[in-house]
């Protein structure tokens, strides 16, 4: 027989020892045993009672002391509320005997510890346990227990819900209800019922879970006569097609026609654009989406419809008016200011994302499923963007999908088109998030299936507007150039509005200097001191030839148009802007001599009297007068040139110039990203005098149209001052002979030249620059290089043009 | 015991035997110090001196001499020992008493002490009988035949006598009783034992002579294979009652009828009324129920009869006048015999209302007859709703709680000594207010006027949180934790029992309390008011039940038999008898009679109730009484027969301790019962059925024959009965056909489980049927999964 004890003699010398009691003897501590652990075992039966009496089943230190205090014991202080658990420690030189480490706690410390939160008030909540014996599942019930049932049981709830359909109701109801049955293995009957509808009762009264255990299920969805007559109403009426669908189904411009009423669903009763010729809405299926989108008692059918929506996909993918249907009914859900869809996004996203991104959509690759996905992609993106705010994640979870399918070459090119689509749709910061940093692999890899195998090919294809339809006497290869083509194009648009976006940001926001650090480096890299005058002098000159031949440049040849606009752009914006804008001029560049001319000028009263007049009112017809004066005085080959430059160059750092100059400034500045993309193609074909003015090697290039900024090369030789090529006008003027004979009005060349210079000193790869686009400082004109490269020319036609962005300035 | 002490009774045997050789060698070695080469062989010594057990009796019987007294006081001493040990293992050294009281009263005799013989064996039948309610068959037998031996020679002649004292055919091995203890109640004996010194040696020959201690490992209660003699006790008790012809137990009974004369299960024989008291609110109800149809059938019959009048007097033909007349005269003569008839049908006897008991006050009666007009029919066919309420933020310290007859306040009692009354409107349109608040802030987002300012400022979720919610009072007064709260009948008065010993009463309306009453010395476990108010009851740790009168201080009452601390006390329906239930070393569920306070039922909990007994509930006819216990089962007995009707199988029962249980209003045929294991789980009372069907039934007939004597016009009376007695018929088949289909996983039996709810995360603490039978719930919210 084991010790039935479980305090043994030498628990009871340790704990004598603990109490410095030292000369216990072994006979004492073998007859306090016993004791000590009857009085234990006492203490302990009274506690579990006070524990049982509070119908607890946790025995407390509250419940000890109260058992304590029973026996007129003094309780032990110290452990209430204490739910630490206690610390046992090993007695030294017992090996089974452990204690609690009783810590000194200092009064203070505790007196003087802040008061712990008051706890919430104990209240009572009521709610229904159960109903007749049957308990409603409610949030504040137990949840069922989610083991499912056995398989017989399941089969057996499946054919009851079916047989409940076939005997139940009409329509929908029992289709639903037979669907559900054949998915019965999956779901539990519960779910069946809610679907099933009229079909419901059968399996739903059905007690569930363990035996024994009455609960009712959630979802007894009780619909009104009216809504489910509206709801087969609905459903009729959208779901198959009618012949007038059909038939726009097989004419893509009719397509075209169905999404653009779609989008006009918002004006539908405004009818303008829904009676025009494009609409192929029935009446009927009109007042039906109407009252989608109008009626607050919607969301009663919310779980029908979303249902609806994903059968007619899976059901409808070879027919594409059913799904421009299923769009349009999503939409006017959309617009249903009554409805929230928020607990059916789950399932409402994936039909649309199978619209946007499937493999094969309608009848054949030479039907227009593109606008199909394209408004798909506007749905999604619409979707985004209602429920991005209490669904963060949901935005990023459908971006990246599409970007998966984007990068995934396995897939088709219409998934890739769907996928740009897509992520365009989500908006320029997406794109420039996400596509932009894949843009220059996915390109090469789209290169060999283009017309032409290659991007030139591509832009001309895309310029040329003959996206409408495949290339002709295409075949295989020729479905697949047409689809190269389409992605080919949606990338450029996407990319092209990306950036145009964000031009008319910055441009709206008076072009903070930094995003164009390009051409800023460009500028600070070739100023020389010695240069100075003549890098004063080329600015102007070259400024403004330069944009005076905006209107003239053709499409094609803007770049050199735009060229000039690093250069003007570089300078610091207005310092002062008190300055009326006609005057508004960039400061200029600090110039030693230019402030010994002015400390010397300061001696002639006649030139500061000039000066002060112009700094009180810069914008009187006076001021404007002398100032014209002034700059036509630069133009002088006497030595009052410097007298005027120097004026000219002190108002400068007051930011008041010359009306003349101050417009073309307005331009330049306007004008300063476009002028970056074409720096960059200064080294390239398009500019074919661009050798000849600005050797290729390095920065010495970089004369920067009219940046004033002379070539590193050419410091020794002011007249290759690259100022020179497009304000040669100017220059010739001004004596500083340009060194380049460039082609009149050879913009582009000029341009060309500068723009090399200006790409030149930072030689980062396309795929570094596009990679960081999406940054708040991104230089933008290194990104619209980039994008050039990539594109060719005609990206350039997507960014604004110049003449649109002085007006933004304003 | 010391060896000086061994010495001495050897010396003094060794003496009387005339030993003189063997006594002066026995001095020499006393005196002489031990070598220490000797050690060994005392050891020795003493190990053959344990072995030969027979020369230590002799010793030991031989030193207690011929005190006679010493073995009465030394059983005294045994009894008060094991009384006030501890609780778990009380049950097992009990069973060591009747052996040890058998040997010693035949000691006694054969030492022709007939005297102290008698007074033991009185003092011992009046303890048994008081503490135990009666007693086993074979104890009572044992008495029987004790009783007749007065005298050495009776002994001599009488083979019960040598059987026990192990002068029998089997030697002294056959007179040992075998008793099974764990090994820490043997070690607590044995200490218990040898500490007593010279006290208490006639108690260890005794113990030695007739005791076969058997040590088995494992806790006290965990042993079924060898059946605990305390649990006969039970079955046969529950057999042996006054309605024993019926039955399982009929054949025992039968057989060990002889026995029976003796004094078993004397306290279940008592005669008691458990009938309803003569104008308790149902049956006044139901008289209102017939006099109304009574008139309105002699109403229509009469419109029948002037009906009839009508035209003939049209016609001025008199006989067919008379004939009305006469139609007329039957029509009310059947209507009072149908009255009369149905009153014969009032179930059950019912006992006169006696003196002391209070009358109901008016209003109390009127409401009660009004909600039993709008009472929900509960059965097993039509089971009923709960609402529960969780109290949240309770962290573990709510102990109990109880709600008024309509389930629009609570009343809970909390360990920090708090009684807190809750008013459910108010707190309802708070927690309406919040959840508007909280719903509003939503679309709101920052509200402003039309003209850009803010909007002025709604109470916002936070601020609301954050108050002291309204519609709670505090009653402050307790100094310990409250363990038990109740309201009285008109629901103006709450009774709380706390751990501090006291009973307080207060007034549920402006909080305040109204008297203390100090009867109790230790807490207090549970208190219940008198259904008809001015009384209540309080049990506590006290082993002691108490009633009250509201108006004294004192109790009226103790019923004192319960061996250990009472838990539960709960009135009868008809007020005239208290049920209480003690658990641990006890676990009997009691009924006592108020008038004299003396025990009249006695109901073990045996092995049908594992555990001890945590909660009461009186079937609302006053025939059964459920009781519920912490390890998770319910059984019912019958009180009449002191019979156990039905107990829950381990399959359907509770998986943690039974808090509490309900009875539903009228019939009672559905049983709720909630516990530790966060379930209300509803029971079926086929019994409580057959009276409402019955009830139904009567009902029908009765009409029926009305409509019958009233001739033409039927009256609606009569469908309805016909068509109830129909439903009920129905219902009955449907319910049997349940029976037989659930058989695979329901139990078949007389209290089959209908339901079984789980809540969310709360044990139920209270269950209640209002007085409209919604059935009410309460419990403390944990957030920790289920506590078992």
């Amino acid at each position: 027989m084991s010790n039935p004890n479980f305090i043994t003699p030498g628990s009871v010398r340790a704990i004598a020892l603990s109490v410095d009691v030292t000369y216990l003897t072994e006979e004492a501590a073998k007859a306090l045993a016993p004791d000590v652990e009857y009085r234990l075992r006492e203490v302990i039966q009274d506690a579990l009672k006070f524990a049982r009496h509070s119908k607890r089943t946790k025995l407390t230190t509250q419940d000890v002391n109260d058992a304590l205090r029973l026996r007129n014991i003094e309780p032990l202080y110290g452990f209430l509320n204490n739910n630490d658990p206690a610390k046992f420690v090993r007695a030294t030189g017992a090996p089974d005997l452990y204690f609690v480490r009783d810590d000194t706690v200092p009064l203070e410390q505790i007196t003087c510890a802040p008061l712990p939160k008051a706890p919430n008030a104990t209240t009572v909540m009521p709610h229904w346990l159960f109903i007749n014996g049957v308990q409603p599942q409610t949030e504040e019930n137990a949840a069922v227990d989610p083991r499912p049932a056995p398989k017989r049981q399941r089969l057996a709830a499946a054919a009851a819900a079916a047989a409940g359909a076939g005997a139940g109701a009409a329509g929908a109801g029992a289709a639903a209800g037979q669907a559900d049955a054949a998915a019965g293995q999956k779901r539990k009957a519960g779910q069946a019922e809610a679907a099933g509808g009229a079909a419901a009762g059968a399996a739903g009264g059905a007690p569930a879970g363990q035996p024994g255990e009455r609960v009712a299920m959630p979802v007894q969805h009780i619909l009104s006569d009216e809504m489910q007559r509206l709801l087969q109403q609905i459903q009729a009426t959208l779901g198959s097609p009618s012949p007038a669908t059909l038939d726009a189904g097989s004419d893509e411009r009719g397509e075209g026609g169905l999404w653009g009423c779609v989008l006009e669903l918002d004006a539908a009763d405004r009818g303008a654009g829904a009676n025009g010729s494009g609409l192929l809405l029935t009446p009927m299926q009109r007042a039906v989406l109407t009252t989608v989108q109008r009626d607050p008692g919607m969301q009663q059918l919310l779980p029908y419809l979303t249902k609806h929506v994903g059968d007619e996909v899976a059901g409808g993918l070879r027919q594409l008016p059913r799904l421009h249907m299923v769009l349009r009914l999503v939409q006017a859900l959309l617009l249903n200011p009554a409805v929230s869809l928020e607990p059916y996004l789950h399932t409402l996203m994936p039909p649309l994302l199978t619209c946007l991104m499937a493999k094969s959509l309608g009848n054949g690759p030479t039907c227009d499923h593109w606008a199909l996905r394209d408004a798909a992609a506007a749905v999604v993106a619409r979707i985004c963007g209602r429920f991005g705010e209490p669904y963060y994640s949901l935005q990023v979870k459908v971006s990246k999908q599409l970007l998966r399918a984007l990068l995934d070459g396995s897939k088709p090119l219409p998934t890739h088109y769907g996928a740009v689509a897509g992520l365009a749709a989500l908006g320029p910061a997406t794109v420039r998030l996400l596509l932009l940093p894949q843009l220059e692999p996915y390109l090469a890899k789209l290169q060999p299936s283009l017309p032409g195998g290659s991007l030139a090919g591509a832009t001309a294809a895309v310029a040329g507007g003959s996206v409408g339809a495949p290339a002709p006497g295409g075949g295989k290869e020729g479905v697949r150039q047409f689809e190269a083509t389409r992605v080919y194009g949606a990338l450029l648009q996407a990319s092209g509005s990306a950036m145009y976006d964000k031009l008319m940001t910055v441009a709206a926001d008076s072009l903070p200097q930094h995003l164009f650090r390009t051409a800023g480096r460009a500028r600070r890299s070739l100023v020389t001191k010695e240069e100075e005058e003549a890098a004063a002098a080329a600015r102007q000159a070259a400024a403004s030839p330069a944009v005076k031949q905006e209107p003239h440049a053709p499409g094609a040849a803007s770049p050199g148009a735009v060229g000039a606009a690093p250069a003007v752009a570089a300078p610091r914006p207005v310092a002062n802007p008190a300055i009326p804008e006609q005057v508004a001029v960039p400061a200029p560049a600090h110039s030693a001599s230019m402030e010994t001319a002015w400390l010397k000028l300061q001696a002639d009263p006649k030139a500061t009297q000039v000066y002060k007049m112009i700094v009180a009112n810069p914008v009187s017809s006076q001021s404007l007068n002398l100032l014209e004066s002034l700059q036509q005085l630069t133009a002088r080959p006497d030595g009052r040139a410097v007298t005027g430059q120097a004026l000219l160059y002190e108002l400068g750092k007051l930011g008041i110039g010359p009306a003349s100059i101050a417009k073309q400034y307005r331009a330049s500045v306007a004008a300063a990203a476009a002028a970056a993309a074409a720096a960059a193609q200064g080294n390239g074909q398009l500019t074919p005098n661009g050798g000849a003015q600005s050797p290729p090697p390095g920065p010495a290039a970089g004369a920067g149209g009219g940046m004033a900024s002379p070539p590193s090369s050419g410091l020794k030789t002011p007249g290759s001052n690259g100022a020179g090529p497009s304000g040669q006008a100017h220059s010739g003027r001004g004596g500083r002979a340009a060194a380049g004979g460039s082609g009149p009005g050879g913009s582009a060349p000029g341009a060309a030249g500068g723009a090399a210079g200006a790409a030149a000193p930072a030689p980062r790869s396309v795929r570094a620059v596009l990679a960081e686009s999406w940054r708040e400082d991104a230089d933008l004109g290194e990104v619209v290089v980039a994008l050039t490269t990539l594109f060719g020319p005609a990206f350039l036609t997507r960014l604004p043009q110049p003449p649109q962005l002085p007006v933004m300035t304003l | 015991m010391r060896d000086s002490d061994w010495d001495q009774l050897f010396l003094q045997y060794i003496r009387k035997r005339g030993l003189r050789d063997v006594e002066e060698r026995f001095v020499q070695h006393v005196r002489q110090p031990p070598a220490p080469g000797d050690k060994e062989e005392a050891a020795a010594v003493a190990a053959g001196v344990e072995m030969a057990s027979g020369l230590i009796d002799d010793l030991v019987c031989f030193a207690a001499g011929h005190e006679a007294a010493v073995y009465g006081d030394a059983y005294e001493a045994l009894v008060g020992w094991v009384d006030s040990c501890l609780d778990m293992y009380r049950p097992e050294l009990r069973r060591l008493l009747h052996p040890v009281f058998v040997r010693l009263y035949l000691t006694l005799v054969d030492m022709e002490a007939g005297r102290e013989a008698a007074a033991l064996l009185a003092r011992y039948r009046a303890r048994v009988l008081a503490t135990l309610g009666g007693m086993r068959r074979a104890a009572a037998s044992d008495l029987t035949q004790l009783a007749a031996l007065t005298s050495r020679s009776l002994l001599r002649g009488s083979a019960f006598a040598a059987a026990r004292l192990g002068l029998g055919p089997g030697g002294p091995a056959a007179a040992k009783t075998a008793v099974a203890l764990s090994p820490y109640a043997h070690d607590l004996l044995m200490r218990w034992l040898h500490t007593g010194g010279g006290r208490m040696l006639p108690l260890l020959s005794v113990v030695n002579s007739c005791l076969d201690l058997q040590v088995l490992e494992g806790l006290p209660k965990g042993a079924p294979a060898a059946p605990v003699p305390d649990d006969d006790l039970a079955d046969e008790l529950a057999g042996g009652g006054p309605g024993g012809a019926g039955g399982p137990g009929a054949d025992e009974a039968g057989a060990d009828a002889g026995a029976e004369a003796a004094e078993a299960n004397m306290v279940n024989r008592t005669e008691i009324k458990l009938g309803l008291l003569q104008g308790n609110v149902e049956d006044m109800y139901r008289e209102q129920q017939e006099k109304h149809k009574a008139e309105a059938a002699a109403a229509a019959a009469a419109a029948a009869a002037a009906g009839e009048a009508d035209p003939a007097a049209a016609d001025g033909q008199e006989p067919q006048t008379k004939k009305a007349k006469k139609a007329a005269e039957k029509a009310a003569a059947a209507a009072a015999a149908a009255a009369a008839t149905s009153k014969s049908v009032v179930r059950g006897e019912r006992i006169e209302h006696p003196p002391f008991l209070p009358k109901l006050p008016d209003e109390v009666v009127s409401a009660a007859l009004r909600d039993i007009g709008l009472r929900a029919p509960v059965t097993a066919a039509a089971p009923p709703s709960c609402a529960f309420f969780t109290f949240v933020n309770a962290k573990q310290t709510l102990n109990c709680s109880t709600f008024n007859s309509d389930g629009s306040k609570i009343v809970a009692g909390f360990n920090d000594s708090s009684v807190r009354v809750y008013d459910m409107p108010t707190i309802s349109q708070h927690h309406a207010l919040l959840r508007r608040s909280r719903r509003g802030q939503l679309p709101g987002g920052g509200g402003t006027n039309p003209d850009g300012t803010p909007a002025p400022a709604a109470p916002s979720a936070d601020d609301l949180e954050e108050c002291e919610p309204p519609g709670t009072l505090y009653l402050h007064g307790h100094t310990a934790a409250v363990h038990a709260v109740d309201f009285s009948v008109d629901q103006r008065l709450v009774l709380s029992g706390s751990s501090d010993g006291t009973v307080r009463v207060w007034g549920a309306e402006f909080g305040a309390c109204l008297a203390v009453y100090p009867g109790h010395v230790f807490p207090v476990w549970d208190v219940a008011a008198c259904p008809l108010g001015h009384w209540f009851a309080s049990a506590g740790a006290d082993r002691v039940a108490r009633l009250w009168v509201s108006e004294r201080t004192q109790p009226l009452r103790l019923l004192v038999g319960h061996n250990a601390d009472v838990d539960v006390v709960r009135w009868h329906p008809n007020c005239c008898l208290v049920a209480t239930a003690a658990g641990q070393a006890d676990r009997t569920v009691r009924l006592w009679d108020v008038r004299e306070g003396k025990c009249v039922r006695y109901l073990p909990c045996g092995r049908a109730l594992p555990g001890s007994p945590t909660c009461l509930a009186l079937s609302p006819d006053g025939s059964q009484i459920a009781a519920g216990s912490d390890e998770g089962g319910v059984t019912v007995w019958d009180l009449g027969t002191a019979r156990r009707v039905a107990a829950s199988q381990p399959s359907t029962a509770h998986t943690g301790a039974v808090w509490c249980l309900a009875y539903s209003q009228g019939d009672g045929c559905v049983l709720a019962s909630g516990g530790a294991d966060e379930t209300v789980r509803l029971w079926r009372n086929d019994s409580g059925e057959a009276l409402a069907a019955a009830g139904v039934a009567a009902a029908g007939d009765g009409t029926g024959a009305d409509g019958e004597g009233g001739g033409a016009e039927g009256g609606e009376g009569a469908a309805d009965g016909a068509a109830g007695s129909k439903e009920a018929g129905k219902e009955g088949a449907k319910a049997g056909k349940d029976g037989k289909e659930d058989k695979g996983n329901k139990p078949e039996g007389p209290y089959a489980q209908l339901g079984r709810y789980r809540t969310k995360s709360s044990p139920v603490v209270s269950l209640a049927f209002s007085s409209r039978n919604l059935l009410l719930a309460a419990g403390p919210f944990h957030r920790r999964g289920p506590i078992t």
